[in-house]
């Protein structure tokens, strides 16, 4: 009865990810909104940080 | 602090996106989905996993949070909190991941019924042997760490007008930490018998991270014999001040 009505309301996941805090990120580059590709690796030399937000998508 | 935003949306929906909402930051393309299965993994629907990621100006994971309910998102201001301890000025190091509910403060209402197995003590009232009984609980529950809470608990039975109980809860958290296998135990005082014991299993269950369920077992040990109670209940999972 739990594990069924965890369907309900939790998203179905079905790969879940594998990074791990202090684990290093491991690097990628994808392409932007403008159609440059940008690597992890560049938006670290900018700052202190990068956030990485995952999202759905736009609708 | 740089912002990445990542979607399977094509450069031109995020271009869309971007001037619809003035975002001012890059939104990038994961088209297949490697880089969203990797850092916070994808749905049934093949769709990202919504969840936050912060990498260190040394390439290291900082943070990580993943929704895996609809409702399970940080505030911005949760956020800000994190990123400012994160970048190490205020308070410990952000490291946990995954499910807040298991830190959380949890005020449960507990009802259901069991038996009284054996009545025969002074101040059994009549009948001895085994009887039906019903329970009513409402305790305070407060998490130490991921495995250990500490708690109160005020009961009502058939058998005793009000008994209060301190409570020491080990936990083994299941399904990424939504829910949990409990063992708890403890001392308590009762109005009309005085002191008892109490120990007990249960199956924790947040449906929600600001609301559970719990399935126990519960033995009362008293002086007019020992109460074996079954009981389904709900909580109120409310975030501690202090965490």
């Amino acid at each position: 009865m739990l594990a069924s009505s965890a369907c309900i309301t939790t998203l179905h996941v079905t790969t879940p990810g594998t990074v791990a805090v202090d684990a290093a990120a491991p690097p990628f580059t994808l392409p932007a909104q403008d159609g440059h590709a940008i690597a992890l690796a560049d938006e670290l030399a900018h700052g202190p940080m990068v956030a990485l937000v995952f999202y759905r998508g736009y609708w | 602090m740089t912002v990445v935003a990542i979607s399977k949306d094509t450069p031109e929906d995020s271009r869309v996106f971007a001037a619809a909402d003035h975002l001012p930051f890059v939104l990038l393309t994961d088209a297949d989905g490697a880089v969203s299965r990797t850092y916070s993994g994808v749905t049934s629907d093949s769709n990202t996993l919504p969840g936050i990621v912060l990498v260190r100006h040394d390439g290291r994971i900082a943070f990580r949070q993943v929704a895996t309910a609809k409702d399970d998102r940080m505030s911005t201001a949760e956020l800000f909190a994190t990123i400012d301890r994160t970048l190490g000025t205020h308070g410990p190091a952000a490291d946990h991941a995954g499910y807040v509910a298991l830190d959380r403060v949890q005020l449960r209402f507990d009802l259901g019924g069991g038996a009284l197995l054996a009545s025969d003590g002074p101040h059994a009232r009549g009948a001895t042997g085994s009887r039906g009984t019903g329970i009513g609980m409402l305790g305070m529950h407060v998490p130490l760490a991921r495995y250990l809470m500490i708690g109160a608990r005020a009961d009502i039975d058939r058998d005793e007008v009000l008994a209060v109980d301190a409570l020491a809860t080990l936990r083994a958290p299941l399904w990424r930490g939504a829910g949990a296998l409990e063992l708890s135990g403890g001392p308590g005082y009762g109005i009309e018998h005085g002191t008892q014991a109490t120990g007990g299993v249960g199956l924790w269950f947040a449906w929600a991270p600001t609301w559970s369920l719990q399935l126990s077992a519960t033995a009362i040990v008293r002086d007019p014999g020992t109460e074996l109670v079954f009981t389904l209940g709900i909580a109120s999972l409310i975030r501690a001040p202090w965490r």
